[in-house]
């Protein structure tokens, strides 16, 4: 009977233990959370209100991004077997058009940001340098379910892809780039990534 | 500090109330007055019930009528730091007269004696202001009013000097405004026992379409109210899980009223 | 790519909201028309990209052809979803009107609703047809046997009828009383018990769809009392308010996808794949999950590739 009683106490002991895992933030979560907090400290920094200082506040933020993404990971996985077709010039265009589209689509919704709160609440390991950062964008009326992919390279744990509720980025421009790519070539893709970021 | 500011506050908040009563003659009691301190949370927040009620007064305009009713209905309600809530109900409630059609003259049968009609619509509005003397002990004042948004009718059928005739009744305007202050208990498990004497004052107006000898309310609008103005109500609200309170409580006057609400707090 | 996209966050992206409808739904099993499309090359069991690029110019060695680029192997390649688009001209032109109608009548429209009307407001009007759509997701989860789901259901619809002010609040998603909408409908039922998408529609107003996403369409209004309203103009300013009022609470999301889009046709019809896929994988976790009987395929996470579908 004692026995059972100790048995049983080891076994909920373990059971604590097993279940408890999950909750462990490793440093893959640590890094984008990390990286988020900057970024939501740069938009609620009240030295920065002022309407004026918007330009001072993009290129802080361009810092933070550009330290937490890795997007020439993202531009090949976007790219897939296409970027074996763009010359190594292109290549390098092509990651920084890129870069200029997402940040014009998307730099004011960021600095609209008005005291949403970030949740950072599950880290999956998928492979020892690939890991899924769960988090969840809480406002008045929605949480909007976000997730990291990250990579491991040369011992940092950079972000190359976004779902935002459920959707992911990295795939959603590869069917994009794979349907215009069927038609047209690298130079065309430039040519209206160009086009876009020119455009006000 | 803010507990001074409370206490003259509320003797006028109290005093308000009294006076707002006490100018309208008098009044039916109409749905429970739930318990003196609001059950939202401290820093303010909402409480919604639904509740069922179990009316009887007696009515007067010559004749004394007693008239029972079944209201139920659902609330909404704003209340803050245990001290003041405001809450709005919309409700439905069926409306029986007894005898309202009993005639008084021989020559004149009918084919019924009470005036029943089904569901109709209310709404009501209310304001409690409460103030805890220490952790167990508070009093409370409340004011609440009722307005019946349609009209209730019944037909009736009869004969009058050997004619066969139709006709019907109109119960229009039903109202009433009830103000109330007492005592509140807090025991053991948060349950809350409140008791203390209100004032009332309620009226319709009630016209029959044509004139038959021996019926009261000959057409034209003839105002009726309550007979006795004053009455006691005592309560209690409970606890129950995950947010819910059962709330009972029976209000006397002239009749006997009862009722249970369930109320949930946000 | 950015910290803004990180930020995105405040993108919704989906098209729900929008001028395409909320709810739709699909997944698209990985069929077999669409496999080709997706995979550009066969790759069995190459080693991804990371292998490259650790030598000190590194950055420079990232830039360079890749061999294995692919990413067949990748723990996520199973979100190369494609859909089959025979209609695709015809989508275009529709992709376009409901564009248009979203930028010209619907959005105007809530912008102007949305600076008089305060948020607390909107959000109560949302709850409220929310609630209204309880038969349906009631019968969706029936009919994936979640029986947990449809109490939960069940349980929502009652309490938020009856304390929360006829459904204008929610408190049975509080702290206390912990019960979430069921986040289903009956295109994710057919989903499934696996049925496929098929094709790619784009209805005008409804916006993206499928042959299997459109009998959700249709079953869901069955099951909406909102469409038994009559006489018909009075059903269509319902309607038409319960859009504007959805529309209000996402200003913008629809927008910052467009924008970010290179083809925003191919994009939005990506993203409606995807999220549809998504929502019915989780679902099977869910019901697989809560039924020890039938062998567990996949992982319970949703992301993971589901065996055998």
């Amino acid at each position: 009977m004692k026995l059972m009683i100790k048995q049983f106490a080891v076994l909920s002991i373990l059971i604590i233990f097993a279940s408890s895992v999950p909750v462990y933030a490793g440093v893959p979560m640590t890094t984008a959370e990390t990286a988020v907090r900057k970024v939501l400290d740069v938009l609620k920094d009240p030295k920065l209100k002022n309407p004026s200082a918007k330009e001072i506040k993009k290129e802080k933020l361009r810092v933070i991004y550009e330290d937490m993404f890795d997007e020439i990971e993202f531009s090949k996985r976007t790219l897939v077997r296409n970027w074996n077709k763009f010359t190594p010039a292109q290549r390098t265009e092509f990651v920084k058009l890129f870069e200029q589209v997402l940040e014009k689509a998307y730099i004011d919704k960021i600095l609209d940001y008005s005291n949403e709160k970030v949740n950072f609440y599950k880290e999956n390991m998928i492979s020892d340098n690939q890991a899924e950062i769960q988090s969840k964008i809480v406002t008045s009326s929605k949480e909007i379910p976000i997730f990291y992919r990250m990579i491991l390279k040369d011992g940092k744990w950079k972000v190359y892809d976004v779902v935002v509720e459920n959707v992911s980025l990295v795939q959603n421009y590869r069917t994009q780039f794979n349907d215009i790519l069927s038609k047209d070539t690298p130079e065309q893709l430039l040519e209206t990534l160009r086009k876009k970021v020119s455009k006000q | 500090m803010k507990r001074k500011l409370l206490t003259k506050i509320f003797p006028l908040i109290a005093l308000a109330a009294f006076f707002l009563c006490a100018m309208d003659r008098t009044a039916a009691a109409s749905g429970l007055f739930g318990p003196l301190q609001t059950i939202s949370k401290q820093d303010g927040g909402l409480n919604t019930a639904i509740g069922y009620w179990y009316h009887e007064d007696t009515f007067k305009n010559g004749a004394e009528r007693v008239i029972r009713q079944n209201q139920i209905y659902s609330q909404a309600a704003y209340g803050a730091s245990g001290i003041w809530e405001a809450y709005a109900r919309i409700g439905i409630s069926d409306l029986k007269i007894f005898d309202v059609f009993s005639s008084t003259d021989a020559s004149t049968t009918t084919n019924k004696n009470d005036f029943e009609e089904n569901w109709k619509f209310f709404g009501t509005l209310g304001a409690k202001a409460f103030y805890p003397i220490n952790k167990i002990i508070g009093v409370g004042a409340f004011v609440q009013g009722t307005y019946y948004f349609s009209n209730f009718t019944d037909d009736i059928v009869g004969t009058t000097g050997g004619t066969p005739f139709t006709t019907d009744l109109k119960v229009q305007n039903l109202w009433d405004v009830n103000c109330g202050a007492g005592i509140q208990i807090t025991i053991p498990r948060g349950v809350k026992l409140y008791a203390g004497p209100y004032v009332y004052y309620s009226e319709a107006k009630m016209s029959l379409a044509s004139n038959i000898p021996g019926l009261e309310y000959a057409a034209g609008n003839v105002s009726f109210h309550n007979k006795t103005i004053a009455g006691g109500f005592a309560g209690a609200d409970i606890p129950l899980i995950k947010g819910f309170h059962l709330n009972l409580e029976g209000q006397y006057s002239d009749r006997f009223s009862a009722g249970a609400a369930i109320s949930f707090t946000y | 790519m950015k910290g803004y996209l990180a930020l995105s966050v405040l993108l919704i992206f989906l098209m729900t909201g929008c001028a395409h409808s909320p709810r739709q739904s699909s997944s698209v099993l990985p069929s077999a028309q669409s496999a080709p499309q997706i995979l550009l090359a066969s790759t069995s069991g190459e080693i991804p990209v990371k292998a490259s690029g650790k030598s000190a110019d590194a950055i420079n060695d990232e830039y360079k052809d890749e061999e294995n680029i692919d990413y067949a192997d990748d723990k996520f390649k199973e979100e190369k979803v494609e859909i089959a688009d025979p209609l695709e001209p015809v989508n275009r032109v529709m992709h376009l009107f409901n564009d248009k109608l979203y930028l010209w009548a619907l959005k105007p429209a809530a912008q102007g609703y949305k600076a008089v009307t305060p948020e607390v407001l909107r959000i109560s009007a949302r709850n409220f047809f929310s609630n209204l759509r309880f038969p349906s997701r009631f019968l969706s989860c029936l009919l994936q046997s979640d029986f947990s789901g449809a109490a939960t259901e069940a349980g929502r619809f009652t309490i938020n009828t009856v304390w929360g002010i006829g459904g204008l609040m929610d408190p049975a998603s509080g702290k206390a009383l912990d019960l979430q909408m069921q986040d289903t409908d009956l295109g994710q039922t057919l989903g499934v018990w696996g049925v496929g998408q098929g094709f790619y529609i784009v209805w005008p107003v409804y916006g993206p769809s499928s042959p299997r996403d459109s009998i959700d369409i249709a079953g869901d209004n069955l099951l909406y009392p909102v469409s038994y309203i009559n006489p018909w103009y009075a059903w269509l300013g319902v309607w038409g308010y319960e859009k504007i009022n959805a529309t209000s609470l996402r200003i913008g999301d629809y927008e910052a996808l467009k924008d970010a889009a290179i083809d925003p046709y191919v994009a939005f019809r990506d993203a409606y794949i995807q999220y549809r896929l998504k929502r019915v994988k989780a679902r099977k976790a869910k019901v697989a999950s809560s039924m020890p009987s039938v062998e567990e395929s996949g992982s319970a996470n949703p992301v993971l590739p589901a065996k055998g579908n």
